[in-house]
């Protein structure tokens, strides 16, 4: 029998959401079934290129819809989470709750390591 | 001494047109828009029933049909127009609420009228009362859209 602790949680976060305002954008859309992309560029305060530039790379990823339409004459862009976004997004945050619950844990206080 | 007016100060950058301190997650306002319009259906689809059973005329029949569809599209247009996020599940509980409300008014509502118009008349109380049992699940969904339920 060998003594091994289990994979520490950051190996779960998503290297996509690294970025602080990838991960705004993504924590914004989550609360969202679709938003406009002006109301997420002014929630999250950036520029219109960042979060262009920050949308796309999401889409790249298949986390985030893109769709471009028309309200009356003018031209309108909306962003949503994909189902696949939004599940990465939720495995993210449960990554950072564990990390900082056992941050808050005392050094030498810590749990056993699990036998296996 | 001459002091020397300057622009700097201590104070934090004023935020960009930022509507809300915690982002989108505070979007009352569309909520409360979708469900505006979400309850306003189900009075639709309660309005037409009533108005199609007291129409004589196929043609009058064919006009009002029309033009509630014609409402449905444009107050979806106006609804895009005014809100600027759509709020989680809000179309998915919207479409349960006028595919309720037209299965209530198809199964429950119209056969109860119809057979009760065999012996005696309806009076408008009593169609009224239907109209409002066939909006329900409009206004089930839209209170469930308002309140944020998913």
């Amino acid at each position: 029998v060998t003594l091994r602790s289990l994979p520490h949680a950051r190996h779960q976060l998503d290297a996509a959401f690294h970025s602080p305002i990838r991960f705004s954008i993504v924590a914004a859309l989550a609360t969202v079934d679709e938003a406009e992309f002006a109301y997420v560029r002014d929630s999250i305060e950036i520029s219109d290129a960042v979060l262009s530039k920050q949308a796309a790379g999401l889409e790249q990823n298949g986390y985030v819809k893109i769709r471009k339409g028309y309200v009356g004459k003018y031209p309108r862009t909306w962003l949503s989470l994909t189902k696949t976004g939004r599940k990465a997004y939720e495995r993210h945050v449960v990554a950072l709750h564990e990390i900082t619950s056992n941050s808050t844990t005392p050094l030498g206080s810590a749990q056993a390591p699990r036998a296996v | 001494m001459e002091k020397v007016e300057s622009h700097l100060n201590s104070n934090p950058a004023p935020k960009r047109n930022s509507p809300t301190p915690t982002g989108l997650r505070s979007s009352q306002h569309d909520r409360t828009v979708f469900a505006i319009g979400t309850a306003a259906f189900g009075v639709g689809v309660g309005g037409l029933m009533i108005l199609t059973r007291n129409l004589e005329s196929k043609l009058a029949v064919v006009a009002v049909n029309l033009s509630f569809f014609a409402l449905i599209v444009g107050s979806r247009q106006l609804v895009n127009r005014v809100t600027r996020t759509t709020p989680r599940h809000a179309n998915r509980l919207s479409s349960l609420g006028w595919i309720g409300s037209m299965l209530v008014a198809l199964t429950v509502a119209l056969p109860a009228l119809n057979w009760r118009e065999q012996t005696k008349h309806s009076p408008f109380a009593l169609q009224l009362a239907a109209a409002a049992v066939v909006a329900l699940p409009c206004w089930l969904a839209a209170v469930a859209i308002h309140r944020g339920h998913s």
